[in-house]
């Protein structure tokens, strides 16, 4: 079995998890470590088959769909009558975020869309006594002024999570969100690939690197394990320090 | 299966309470479990909810600088140094000053000494520190000024000990527990109808249990966690959500 490093195995085995925008990155990073624990995985993306993603993780269902659409999130609740855990990973960011077609677009995909899904899937998740896990960002917490409506998406986020958390906690359905810094996925290649940059990101993680995919899905496999059992309405940093400068 | 094979593990106040649950925890993957408490010996600990079987136990009292310059518990790499230990006096006794002052010593100056006195032992096995603090890490409580000061004090100690050691390779982070049955809260919780109004203001409606708090103080010490630092892990069952 494949040790999650925290003595948590085995609780995940035969449950059932989505994870939204699971082919990539963090998302990708999450699916692989429940499937690993034994669970079965089903994943979105917004590309027509899984096979249109350079390396997708293996092993999981797909479903096709762009979480920005409200149709699109019927379809994918429309998918389960079972439901343990539910990871709200999609999310979109856009270099033209003053522009309110754009602000509003941004907001539909990584808030209102998590609001839908969450709602949709909330009567599965009370029966199995499930968990929800946002995926927050540094953002929740600190401005990033050149992306408002990442910044909004992801601060309104936090507040989600902690009014679901409370909400929902009397049906044992736990809500929680982790906050990722600056972690090396495609979303930053960009910074990744100028050492100018680079150089000055670093200055500001105390741990002096960029973080790992996988080091974020395990914090949400904690949260969402029965290790966390009495968290609900948190928020969890995986960010090598950066939000203590 | 045993994540904390081969690894060695400090647990201030680890004979009763969370600190123990966290002990057994650790014990149960496999570490080597030393314990601190401040009765003269393990036995001292019967009838209590203490169980020290399998744990190393020392006595310390974690508040007198002198006692934890003398502590000697034979380690020298420290994967995890948990700081359970703690003291809080009631009956407004914390509005003394020389009660005020004795609760910060156990509190935060004890704690500040032990981080030092191991910060060696932990770069030596690129360990982490976990404090225990306390919703009241976050917020006053109208009785306890010194409890409250003193876990106020851990966070920011712990936000600064992260910066100053990440470059050692030492994480340090805190898990701040909501009202858990231990010895400290029996006040709250052996009273039937003070326990049932707590109980309704908590979202998840109940207490929490020193072992609610035991595994999220594993995650945070465990490899799973080794980006994290600094950071405050509230486990309260909602009720600062």
């Amino acid at each position: 079995m494949n040790d999650n490093g925290s003595g948590m195995d085995g609780w995940a085995r035969g449950r059932s998890v989505l994870v939204t925008g699971g082919t990539q990155g963090i998302g990708k990073a999450v699916a692989e470590q429940f499937l690993a624990q034994g669970a079965h995985v089903t994943v979105t993306g917004t590309r027509v088959h899984l096979g249109c993603y350079d390396d997708p993780p293996d092993g999981v269902a797909y479903i096709q769909a762009d979480l920005t659409w409200p149709e699109a999130r019927a379809d994918v609740a429309a998918h389960f009558d079972h439901l343990d855990v539910l990871v709200n990973n999609a999310g979109r960011g856009s270099a033209r975020e003053y522009e309110q077609e754009e602000f509003e677009h941004v907001i539909d995909t990584n808030l209102n869309a998590v609001m839908d899904l969450s709602v949709r899937l909330h009567p599965l998740l009370k029966e199995t006594g499930g968990s929800i896990v946002n995926v927050g960002s540094l953002a929740s917490f600190l401005a990033l002024k050149e992306t408002p409506a990442y910044t909004a998406s992801k601060a309104g986020l936090l507040g989600l999570t902690r009014a679901l958390g409370d909400k929902w906690a009397t049906d044992g359905v736990r809500v929680n969100l982790v906050a990722p810094g600056f972690i090396a996925t495609r979303m930053t290649e960009g910074a990744r690939q100028n050492p100018d940059r680079e150089r000055r990101l670093m200055k500001a993680i105390p741990m002096q690197r960029w973080g790992e995919p996988e080091e974020v899905a395990r914090a949400i496999l904690f949260l969402a394990s029965p290790a966390a059992g009495y968290i609900t309405g948190q928020s969890l940093a995986i960010d090598g320090g950066l939000m203590l400068r | 299966m045993a994540a904390f094979n081969g690894k060695t593990v400090l647990v201030t106040g680890g004979s009763t309470g969370i600190g123990n649950a966290a002990a057994r925890a650790f014990l149960a993957q496999g570490a080597r479990v030393i314990v601190t408490g401040t009765r003269a010996g393990a036995a001292y600990y019967a009838g209590t909810d203490g169980d020290l079987s399998g744990l190393e136990y020392h006595r310390l009292d974690q508040g007198d600088l002198a006692a934890v310059a003398a502590f000697d518990p034979g380690v020298d790499r420290l994967d995890a140094l948990i700081i359970a230990g703690a003291k809080v006096a009631y009956k407004r006794a914390e509005f003394i000053p020389e009660t005020f002052a004795d609760v910060l010593a156990t509190n935060l100056t004890g704690p500040m000494g032990l981080a030092m006195k191991f910060r060696a032992a932990l770069a030596a096995a690129r360990g982490s520190i976990i404090f225990v603090g306390s919703v009241a890490s976050f917020r006053g409580t109208i009785g306890q000024p010194a409890y409250s000061a003193s876990k106020g004090g851990l966070l920011t100690l712990t936000r600064t000990l992260a910066q100053a050691l990440g470059g050692e390779g030492i994480r340090v982070n805190l898990v701040a527990p909501g009202l858990v049955r231990s010895k400290m809260t029996a006040i709250t919780w052996e009273h039937p109808e003070r326990l049932a109004a707590t109980e309704r203001q908590v979202p998840l409606g109940r207490i929490g249990e020193p072992d609610d708090i035991a595994g999220p103080i594993l995650f945070l010490a465990s490899d799973a966690a080794r980006y994290i630092t600094g950071t405050s892990l509230v486990i309260d069952g909602g009720l600062s959500a």
